[in-house]
């Protein structure tokens, strides 16, 4: 029995009790009020103007009669329309109350929690983690040196200060690197040297498509650099699946890479590269990229700009990029590595160096989907979200807190409704405890769902997504295997943090689109509106490969906050992304970066994700296994 | 009210919306909403809620403050009177004793007896039969014959409502002061005495004595007497020392006639329900001071019964709240700060303070029955017992009240003192809805013939 629990209510009730008394006095104030209504204080031979006196026994007999009316006058006949009010008041009453006992009603059972001799078996070891890669990042410098076996031809078409800033860029570049230059016509660029011995960068200025037909024909790797002068004019220019278009200075001067591309096979979906574009004036639409404009801060919204894209054109390799080579054209905030890395992808491409990666999403998914269920206030709504995935199996992954889970019937019997994981034990944010306490919190978040449902949650979305290390040590000593939260992640897809000597290990899900709060709330977006804008977000991650993860709480849901999330779910599986419970991405995700390491792997997930092997040959052609 | 011969349209028909609906509307809406939603929005509560309940919260506080001050400075102004009184021969100056009555001789024997032997040389007693139709006027004439030294007048007149009395008495007086009781109290023989020394400023116009129950027979009866001792004479040293008392008790009150004549006496007026504090604002938007003295005691009954208590308490709360509303304007116009600043202490204590208790008692409740959590109910009664604790303690260090108060503080507090709030918001929403009011007068048992006061 939960005597605290049993006080308060006690003592909550008794005050509630007096204000009913005191609200039926009144009633009962009124009727007397009604009755007398119209009776003359001073009428009775007892009432002075400000008492009712007390009248001796021997005068009694005077007034016998009088007072009898009176006290007829005092004490009305019962009728049922004087006392509707008192009946509504007492009903009223006995509703809240039940109501409330119903509610509360696990409260009165004492609740579950991690003994003393459970928290002391817990280890308290430190953990620094750091990020462990699942990057397949080309050799730059292995890559340049092939580089520097051709020739780089710039190819001029026009003699603008445009042309002539591109061109500077690429000489410095290639001064640098000690790579051997040729300037040509675009127009005469089968006379500039051998197309396999040659590099071909298309500087900006009047680009010919009959010319650039021409260089798809000639099995030559080009780079075309910038954008033709034809886009200052009113219509947009159009070559191939290039789509160039005349546009105010970008707001969105960052990149961001598309995993799985051809060109980034084996970056991290999602990656920002601060490579700024080398003009402002125009925008580039492509039905597919390899990268694309981004702000820093990832507004996943509006027009999708590509920045980089490869095209293979029959023996021709082209690959049209917008961003100087040389690091300092750049801001210094710029990762160094990543950049060198993304050109070094760019020239592995054109010189068709033979590269593989393990593909981000498995099953061929373009990208990544979960959909995660945080149950807060007004935990009962949750019964919607259950008989929701009765008609749906949508996977979603519910986050309880213990102290929720351990009051409400429906949190209490959560059975087949997807994945269940944890909050803490309460909404209060863990980084204000100590490490004995969050072991404790989390801990017992744990044992509530264990022993309730039947199901051992390892993941965790802390309390208001605030952690410190002493929260990650507490996970990983208490078995937890990620945590969703909306972090500094710099990509879009799950990161692997592993200990020192990497044993232990935490996989970060990132929550990088907007939730519900931000939808609804924020935002003020109606239905219709926020479908729309999660339908746009999806967009975005589908074309970058990244993890799209949906939000939403018990806090506002309702039936039409539930069609929302019928209609992201729809809109997943129709774009084929992987989408499953957080437990189940990043259970991928860390059987995928021990496939990169070359680790051992657990049997059960190899058969159920692969690899399949596929081989090509030279010419891209599939030699080997099937997709 | 509304007309019993009207159905349910026509009463629809009639009905007209007044400030109290909208009250009761908002209060519900607001019951309701955080009923099902734990709270209100975060911007409502933390832009308007917060800020309103702490402004209130803070203004209570510092009245608190004030009253503990108050106290502890009233003690050294009594140790100088009482000091005073014993070494200097003084001729003090005559005070007429009016003493209203109705059908009371089955109780005015001993509170006649108990003015007649008053500590103090120089008095008149004027006792006005107010029409009675028993031995009254016999009682009354055997008891002063036992007191011939003393200056009585005994007057009979028509029935017509104690201010009706009390303003034929005052036709009648002579004396300097006048010194206006209820038939029913019985005063302290040392009422008089130190009470008059603080007409010495002639700026003063009036001086109300402290009310306590005769029999504290019930529990209901020492709550009201934890009342009287803390909730409503406690503020009273505090406002006397700024001459600025708000209510002069019907029970006890000693006048300057001067200032009585002048403000026209009291207001007879049937709808007139609280009567002393409606004469005694009168007086104070007449630019006179107003003390209270803590000698000055007269012992009275109290409702015995919860019933009886409720309707003495809604006469009192909208009987308070019309005298505010007449004379506050008045007291605001004064000119002085002083009458600005009783003018706010008073809509504050009869408006800002019972919708502040009312909105915490929402609160509360909807926060309690949808979290199952009375926290904030615990700690607000934390609050008042702590302050009730505190000024128990100053009143046992003043009076050498006993100790054993504190255990009814604590208990006084979840019981009482809650159903006493949500009594006055329910009073005040009759008030604001101007549901008709009539006089649900308390029913006398005679405690003060069974049981004698000290």
């Amino acid at each position: 029995m939960n005597w605290q629990f049993l006080l308060t209510s006690i003592f909550g009730l008794s005050i509630f009790f007096v204000v009913i008394v005191t609200v039926l006095f009144y009633l009962q104030h009124r009727i007397a009020r009604k009755h007398r209504r119209n009776e003359n204080p001073l009428s009775h031979p007892t009432d002075g103007k400000y008492f009712r006196r007390f009248l001796p026994l021997e005068l009694a007999a005077r007034y016998d009669e009088q007072i009898q009316n009176f006290i007829a006058l005092k004490r009305p006949h019962f009728t049922w329309n004087d006392y509707k009010w008192h009946i509504l008041v007492i009903v009223g009453a006995i509703a809240i109350v039940g109501r409330f006992a119903v509610i509360h009603r696990y409260d009165y059972i004492r609740a579950i929690d991690i003994t003393e001799s459970e928290l002391q078996a817990f280890s308290r070891a430190h953990y620094p983690l750091q990020n462990s890669s699942t990057e397949q990042l080309p050799d730059a410098a292995g890559v340049l040196k092939s580089v520097a076996a051709k020739t780089l031809i710039l190819l001029q078409s026009s003699n603008s200060k445009m042309a002539q800033l591109a061109m500077s860029q690429w000489r410095i570049w290639a001064s640098k690197n000690r790579i051997s230059t040729r300037i040509c016509k675009l127009a005469s660029w089968k006379q500039c040297g051998p197309a396999s011995s040659s590099l071909y960068v298309v500087l900006p200025g009047l680009w010919d498509t009959q010319k650039l037909d021409d260089l798809s024909a000639g099995a030559a790797s080009v780079i075309l650099y910038g954008s033709p002068l034809e886009v200052t004019a009113p219509t947009s220019w159009e070559w191939q699946d290039l789509k160039f278009e005349s546009t105010k200075r970008s707001s969105r001067p960052y990149l961001i890479i598309a995993g799985d591309s051809l060109l980034t096979l084996g970056f991290d979906a999602g990656t920002i590269i601060a490579a700024e574009p080398f003009a402002n004036d125009y925008r580039v639409i492509s039905s597919a990229g390899d990268a694309y404009a981004i702000n820093s801060d990832r507004s996943f919204s509006g027009t999708i700009e590509t920045r980089l894209k490869a095209l293979t054109l029959g023996e021709s390799r082209f690959t049209w990029l917008d961003f100087s080579p040389n690091l300092q054209d750049h801001p210094t905030v710029i990762d160094e590595t990543k950049f060198n890395a993304l050109w070094a992808a760019v020239f592995r491409y054109l010189l068709r160096q033979p590269y593989s990666a393990i593909a981000s999403w498995p099953g061929g998914a373009k990208f990544g989907g979960l959909i995660a269920y945080n149950v807060d206030a007004n935990a009962d709504r949750s019964s919607l979200v259950v008989d929701l995935l009765e008609n749906t199996k949508i996977p979603i992954t519910w986050f309880l807190t213990s102290d929720l889970a351990q009051k409400d019937k429906v949190l209490r019997n959560l059975d087949d409704v997807g994945e269940l994981a944890c909050v803490s034990d309460n909404k209060t944010p863990l980084t204000q405890d100590p490490i004995n306490q969050q072991l404790r919190r989390l801990a017992r978040c744990q044992k509530v769902v264990l022993q309730l449902n039947s199901y051992l949650p390892k993941g965790i979305h802390p309390p208001e997504e605030q952690y410190n290390s002493e929260t990650l040590d507490a996970l990983i000593n208490i078995g937890y295997s990620y945590i969703f939260a909306r972090n500094e992640n710099d990509r879009l897809v799950p990161v692997i943090q592993k200990s020192e000597d990497k044993s232990k290990q935490l996989v970060f899900l990132n929550r990088s689109t907007s939730d519900d709060f931000q939808l609804m709330t924020v935002s003020g977006l109606s239905r219709s509106e926020a479908e729309r804008r999660a339908q746009e977000e999806i967009k975005w991650l589908k074309m970058t490969g990244g993890l799209y993860s949906y939000s939403f709480s018990s806090n506002n849901l309702d039936i039409h906050h539930l069609q929302i999330v019928k209609t992201i779910a729809k809109e997943l599986i129709k774009e084929k992304a992987f989408f499953q419970t957080a437990k189940d991405i990043s259970s991928w995700w860390s059987y995928r970066s021990s496939l990169i390491l070359g680790l051992p792997t657990e049997a059960s997930l190899l058969e159920k994700y692969g690899p399949k092997k596929l081989v090509v040959d030279e010419k891209g052609k599939l030699t080997e296994g099937t997709p | 009210m509304q007309n019993p011969r009207l159905n349910f349209w026509n009463r629809i028909g009639h009905f007209r919306l007044k400030k109290g609906h909208l009250l009761l509307c908002v209060s519900g809406y607001w019951f309701i909403y955080c009923y099902y939603a734990g709270t209100l929005p975060d911007e409502i509560v933390s832009s308007y809620i917060i800020p309103a309940l702490f402004t209130i919260w803070l203004l209570s506080m510092i009245r608190e403050i004030f009253f503990f001050a108050g106290a502890l400075v009233d003690k050294r102004e009594r140790t100088k009177r009482i000091f005073r009184s014993q070494n200097e021969a003084r001729s003090l100056p005559k005070v007429s004793i009016i003493v209203p009555a109705y059908n009371e001789e089955d109780s005015i024997a001993d509170s006649f007896h108990s003015i007649l032997m008053l500590n103090y040389p120089n008095l008149q007693v004027i006792f006005v039969d107010d029409g009675s139709v028993d031995r009254t006027i016999a009682v009354v004439t055997e008891v002063a014959n036992q007191f011939p030294q003393v200056d009585t007048t005994i007057l009979v007149k028509p029935n017509g409502g104690k201010a009706s009395a009390l303003n034929f008495g005052l036709s009648y007086a002579h004396g300097e002061f006048v010194l206006c009781v209820d038939s029913d109290s019985r005063l302290d023989p040392d009422a008089l005495l130190f009470a008059v020394q603080r007409f010495e400023d002639p700026e003063v116009g009036a001086v109300g004595g402290f009310v306590s129950i005769a029999s504290l027979k019930n529990m209901l009866l020492r709550f009201q007497q934890l009342e009287y001792q803390l909730g409503l004479n406690f503020p009273r040293r505090w406002m006397s020392l700024f001459g600025s008392v708000t209510v002069v008790p019907g029970p006890v009150g000693l006048f300057r006639r001067s200032a009585l004549q002048r403000v026209g006496g009291y207001l007879v007026d049937k709808n007139n329900f609280a009567e002393d504090a409606e004469l005694t604002l009168r007086l104070l938007a007449d630019g006179w001071k107003i003390h209270s003295d803590e000698d000055m005691i007269a012992y009275t009954e109290g409702p015995e019964t919860l019933d009886a208590l409720l309707r003495q308490r809604y006469r009192w709360v909208r009987g308070m709240y019309q005298a505010v509303q007449a004379q506050h304007r008045a007291l605001s116009e004064l000119g002085s700060f002083r009458g600005k600043s009783i003018s706010l202490y008073l809509l504050f204590e009869s408006t800002a303070l019972p919708i502040f208790n009312m909105g915490l008692m929402i609160f509360f409740l909807s926060r309690f029955f949808h979290s199952g959590v009375a926290d904030v109910i615990a700690i607000y009664l934390l609050y008042m017992v702590a302050i009730d604790l505190c000024r128990i303690l100053i009143a046992t260090h003043r009076e050498g009240e006993k100790l054993s108060w504190l255990f009814f503080a604590v208990l006084e507090k979840p019981l009482y003192s809650f159903l006493l709030q949500t009594w006055a918001m329910l009073s005040l929403l009759d008030e604001w809805r101007q549901e008709e009011m009539t006089w649900d007068k308390l029913e006398r048992s005679g405690q003060l013939k069974s049981e004698a006061a000290p």
